[in-house]
């Protein structure tokens, strides 16, 4: 295991920037409304270009007629399937994806076709209607399970055995025999037939969820244009700068040299800004008009472009002892991925299994997980990779496990919860890890045992779930941190500001390493040309993949300017220290010098300002395919484990969220305030998921593709911040950054299950299908009083 | 594209005239609340819009001895915030308070929701069960139409393409009155499940004098449940009674399946509704 890693140097309690409350660098720009997004910027004489997009579920394309279209006035031009690279791309797993459809065929209604520019975008629209396409439908389907049958008579990617694995593809496998099968992801650990023959008790449900969107505020928009030299230039609302270049450069088999991408504040992610599909297609219109053009989703069309998290079916069967050891568990995950799984969620046939295969020690484990393809708009990423969707079958499935032990389900959790030195699913020994304390605390706060009272139709109840989370081990972190004569501190880093706060923890980290206010710290980002080398701001990496290289690269410009100061002051460097734009000597701290003086005297021979390097990356053994055991996937491990009081409505099954308890594991927290923003966020989404959003589809065409129906929380429907109770339980990872371990996408994993443990305990029903409408609480609530 | 041309009128006179010259071409334009969305989906391809909102003389809340009048320009956000309203008319406010978004209520009418006629519409069951008018005008002279005969099928209604609703009009309610609306959604204020309002009249012993019971969001237009009304009269009312009254409002429903759920849904929404709301408005008149 190659790991270069930041050590816990300092002790928590003489860390003074990291691990504080320290506001956000951003925050003024954001509220005052000058922080500049992609929208913002407006070019003379730009062109702007809009999507012929199929009507059809799955239909062959006989014909385009552009000819009404390209004589309207105003149109500059109209891209064709033929005008686009014969190369199928993929974020991932599977490779299916094209830019336009050169294979003559279309797999989802809305799928784009031709791209029609324009002097306004209004004419561009006016125009797309003058297109002329003639189809050949075909045979549609819409349901995974059907999908997945071995005689299922549609076959959606016929050519799919030639497509060829994304960049982290190695984890999932192709499935030949299955004819819609987009990738699988087995687990095999221990002997799960010999678990089920020693159990006491089996306990089998099934579980299924819908598929669910972003909602981010910000919608897609790039701009494209092609300089004088011949580069490819892309600006977009868009994470992760250099991937989207190695993509756009194999793309188009462009040189590296000549493609630069760029982005500016991100309008929210949530894991749809990844997929560079959007910027293909603005790209080719650049190239072939020879002009700035602009291409910008409207709300409709970011629901059909937005590479929402997948619906799931999902089987669980678990064998138990009497005493309340889980001895084996057997689970089948389907992901209805759509017409292309490109855009993420091809590696969801593992990432499914992401927020529960730590949790709990449990010897025997076969797992099967699949993506299917459809005729429905395609998925991809959304926060916590689908892990939300494995944990809501999982975690609702422990306290039927519990239940039908006639144990609490606290005592269950706390009985099977892993312990240093267990192994997870995956084989990987686990360490420095806190999760009974997390289940505990969680527990604690929202006061587990004490039954809670109904008031008149409400009836209440409690519920817990626990979540691991990996942070994904992807391509490495490179960070460029510049001394300035001034005192000032420059972080450059290629990751994305997309609203997590990376800036704040950036600039923190470069604080605490020159012990200075973040104020101090400039954090530069968002441009191939002046930015390093990084992935992106995905798999909740960025803490711990840039901020380690963050801390490296200030530590590599401290040397230097100790160098230099050592000579000036006449002191070896190693005795030397920094503090608020100054290096003193730590034996006798009066002897010191500010950093421009150092400037001042060293600029006769060259030294204008100091440049320190810094990088990080994790080197993982790979999978075994056949069982998917690896030894070291993961660098690290966190947990959050969270406790819902809910009301339900027993006349109307209406759910409502009251209190909410957390408790985190995240070793040494960096920002417990930016912990829990991340907490209070990933609720209010999650109660939006669990409760009110579904991305509802008919015969593959979107019903609710607006923020009118498909309903998000607003603050009516969210619990008082003053009932939201968060604390960190975690003790600090020494292989992490300062101790710290990763939280962004865990915040929504447990929460699911832990809501439909609540309604369990207030109502006696069991529910298996998330979202948890008030429609199908209801009913659930009429089955379970007929029953009684 | 969607192309038309905005006129702005500078008295009701001139509006008139517009509306007369393009008869059949032109909408009238209040908040634009109701009417945009409609626009955005090309239900409706108006030439002209002629914006009304500056006249300001149509924005008032008076409450008189002959009861309510409120303005066509007042906004939902003006008739949620009326001190008079909250206090002598407290159903309305309360209505109000959940109907859209602030900015859903400081830009749109009380008036301009009651034209749009939308069958999700909060407004109409209240001011139907209160009894309300519309007081209409054209160039022809003006003329009063009781809601009971303004709402004749899915936005569809009695208000002729020429002609501008000046003003509502509530009835003062007998001694002994009392009024309840309840709406289920899925957010608190997203449009209705299924909504109901009812309003009630009692005799000093507590018996049901009157009552208008109507329903929203379950039907094409707000539609009236006669036998439920039938079964209150002259009764005091208990649990009993009450489920029946429930039942018989329900029976009248005709909801759809859709984004906010199935018909089976909607009509026991609309039984819990109506027992909630006949309750709530009964209580009230025997506080008056
Ligand atoms: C986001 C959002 C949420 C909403 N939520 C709700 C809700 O929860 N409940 C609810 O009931 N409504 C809701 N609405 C609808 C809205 O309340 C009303 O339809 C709107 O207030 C109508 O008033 P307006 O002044 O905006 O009318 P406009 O939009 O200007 O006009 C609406 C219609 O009425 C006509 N019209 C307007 N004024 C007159 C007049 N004086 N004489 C003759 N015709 C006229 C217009 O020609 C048009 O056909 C919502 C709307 C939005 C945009």
């Amino acid at each position: 295991m190659t790991q270069t890693s930041v050590v816990l140097t300092e002790l928590p309690a003489q860390l003074e920037v990291v691990g504080k409350g320290v506001p956000r660098v951003d925050a003024l720009d954001k509220v005052t409304g000058k922080a500049k997004y992609t929208g913002d910027f407006r070019e003379q004489g730009m062109l702007f270009a809009k999507l012929v997009r199929s009507p059809h579920p799955h239909a062959n394309i006989k014909n385009i007629d552009v000819s009404a279209a390209l004589a309207y006035p105003g149109v500059k031009g109209i891209v064709l399937p033929e005008d686009a690279p014969d190369r199928r791309m993929g974020y991932f797993a599977t490779c299916d994806r094209q830019v336009l459809p050169k294979d003559g065929r279309v797999r989802y209604v809305g799928e784009p076709i031709a791209v029609v520019v324009a002097t306004t975008s209004e004419i561009a629209e006016e125009a797309v209607a003058l297109v002329r396409v003639d189809y050949e439908a075909l045979p549609a389907i819409f349901d995974a399970e059907e999908a997945m049958s071995p005689d299922c008579p549609v076959a959606i990617h016929p050519m799919k055995h030639t497509y060829s694995k994304g960049s982290a593809g190695g984890a999932v496998q192709a499935v030949p025999e299955i004819p819609n099968a987009a990738s699988r992801f087995k687990i095999r650990k221990g002997d799960v037939e010999k678990g089920f023959k020693e159990a006491d008790v089996i306990v089998e449900n099934r579980f299924t969820v819908a598929r669910v969107g972003h909602g981010r505020m910000e919608k897609y928009i790039a701009d494209a244009w092609m300089e004088a030299d011949g580069t490819l230039v892309v600006r977009r609302a868009k994470k992760g700068i250099w991937r989207d270049k190695d993509w756009l450069c194999q793309l188009f088999g462009l040189p590296a040299s000549k493609v630069r991408v760029m982005e500016s504040y991100i309008g929210g992610d949530f894991g749809g800004k990844g997929w560079v599909a959007f910027e293909g297609l603005v790209a080719l219109a650049a190239m072939k008009l020879k002009r700035l053009v602009r291409l910008e989703s409207t709300r409709e069309e970011d629901f059909h472009d937005g590479t929402m998290a997948p619906g799931a079916v999902m089987y669980i069967k678990d064998g138990l002892k009497k005493d309340g050891t889980i001895v084996a568990r057997e689970t089948t995950m389907i992901l209805e991925g759509g017409g292309y799984t490109g855009g993420g969620s091809g590696q969801s046939a593992l990432c499914i299994h992401n927020g529960i295969l730590a949790c709990y020690n449990i010897p025997n484990w076969k797992s099967d997980g699949y993506v299917a393809y459809t005729n429905n708009p395609p998925t991809g990423t959304l926060r916590g990779v689908d892990a939300p969707r494995g944990s809501w079958a999982a975690e609702s499935q422990m306290d039927c496990d519990a239940h039908a032990l006639g144990m609490d389900p606290l005592e269950f959790r706390l009985k099977n919860v892993a312990r240093e030195g267990d192994t997870c699913a995956l084989g990987q020994v686990l360490q420095h890890i806190s999760p009974r304390e997390a289940i505990e605390k969680a527990a604690e706060l929202i006061q587990w045992g004490a039954k809670s009272e109904g008031d008149g139709d409400w009836k209440r109840g409690k519920g817990l779930g626990l979540a691991n989370y990996g942070v994904a081990p992807m391509a490495p972190s490179d960070v460029l941190v510049k001394v300035i004569r001034d005192g000032t501190i420059e972080v450059r880093h290629g990751t994305d500001e997309v609203g997590q706060g990376l800036n704040t923890v950036v600039a923190q980290l470069a604080a605490e390493e020159f012990k200075i206010k973040t104020d101090r710290v400039k954090v530069i980002f968002g441009d191939t040309l002046t930015a390093p080398w990084d992935y992106s701001s995905s798999a909740s990496r960025c803490t711990w993949f840039t901020g380690n290289a963050t801390v490296a690269a200030a530590r590599d410009a401290k040397q230097q300017l100790f160098m230099l100061a050592g000579k000036r002051m006449g002191v070896a460097a190693e005795e030397l220290d920094t503090r608020d734009g100054r290096v003193f000597c730590k034996t006798a701290p009066e002897k010191s010098i500010p950093f421009s003086d150092l400037f001042q005297y060293e600029s006769a021979i060259g030294h204008g300002e100091i440049l320190g390097k810094g990088y990080y990356r994790y080197q993982r053994q790979p999978f075994d395919p056949e069982t998917g055991q690896c030894a070291n996937y993961y660098p690290t491990y966190p947990y959050l484990a969270y406790g819902v009081e809910a009301a339900v409505n027993t006349r109307t099954g209406e759910v409502r969220v009251l209190k909410v308890s957390a408790g985190v594991d995240v070793g040494q927290p960096i920002n417990i305030k930016m912990i829990e923003g991340q907490i209070e966020g990933g609720i209010v989404m999650a109660i939006g998921q669990s409760l009110l959003e579904e991305v509802m589809l008919k015969n593959g065409v979107h019903v609710n593709a607006n923020f009118g129906t498909y309903r998000m929380p607003t603050v009516m429907e969210s619990p008082y911040a003053a009932n939201i109770k968060v604390e960190s339980v975690g003790k600090p990872d020494p292989t992490g950054l300062h101790g710290g371990k990763p939280l962004g996408e865990m915040v929504l994993i447990p929460f699911f299950a832990a809501l439909g443990n609540a309604i369990y305990d207030a109502t006696g029903v069991r529910m298996t299908h998330s979202p948890m409408t008030r429609e199908s609480v209801f009913w659930g609530l009429r089955q379970h009083a007929n029953a009684h | 594209m969607l192309r038309f041309e905005v006129l702005h009128p500078h008295d009701l006179a001139d509006a008139f005239d517009m509306l007369t010259q393009h008869e059949g071409e032109a909408k009238i334009i209040a908040g634009g609340q109701g009417l945009m969305p409609v626009l955005k989906h090309r239900q409706l391809t108006p030439r002209q819009l002629v914006n009304i909102r500056n006249l300001s003389d149509l924005d008032y809340i008076v409450d008189g001895k002959d009861g309510l009048r409120i303005g066509a320009l007042t906004t939902h956000q003006a008739v949620e915030n009326s001190a008079i309203i909250k206090k002598r008319w407290p159903v309305l406010a309360e209505m109000e308070a959940r109907l859209g978004d602030i900015q859903t209520r400081n830009w749109g009418t009380l008036v301009g929701n009651v034209c749009q006629a939308s069958p999700t519409g909060d407004p109409a069951p209240v001011l139907l069960a209160l009894g309300a008018c519309l007081k209409v005008a054209s160039n022809r002279g003006e003329r009063l139409i009781a809601l009971d005969d303004f709402f004749l099928d899915y936005q569809k209604t009695a208000l002729k393409g020429v002609e501008i609703a000046l003003e509502i009009q509530v009835p003062k309610q007998p001694a002994r009155s009392g009024a309840a609306y309840h709406k289920e959604s899925y957010r608190w204020t997203d449009s209705p499940i299924a909504s109901v309002a009812a309003a009630v009249t009692l005799d000093e012993r507590d018996r049901v004098k009157g009552a208008r019971i109507f329903m929203q969001a379950v039907c094409p237009a707000p539609i009236r449940a006669r036998q439920a009304e039938d079964l209150l009269a002259g009764q005091q009312v208990n649990n009993g009674l009450l489920d029946q009254v429930a039942q018989a409002t329900a029976g009248v429903a005709c909801p759809i399946s859709d984004v906010y759920g199935t018909a089976e849904y909607k009509m026991e929404m609309v039984k819990v509704i109506t027992r909630q709301v006949v309750s709530q408005a009964i209580k009230q008149a025997q506080a008056a």
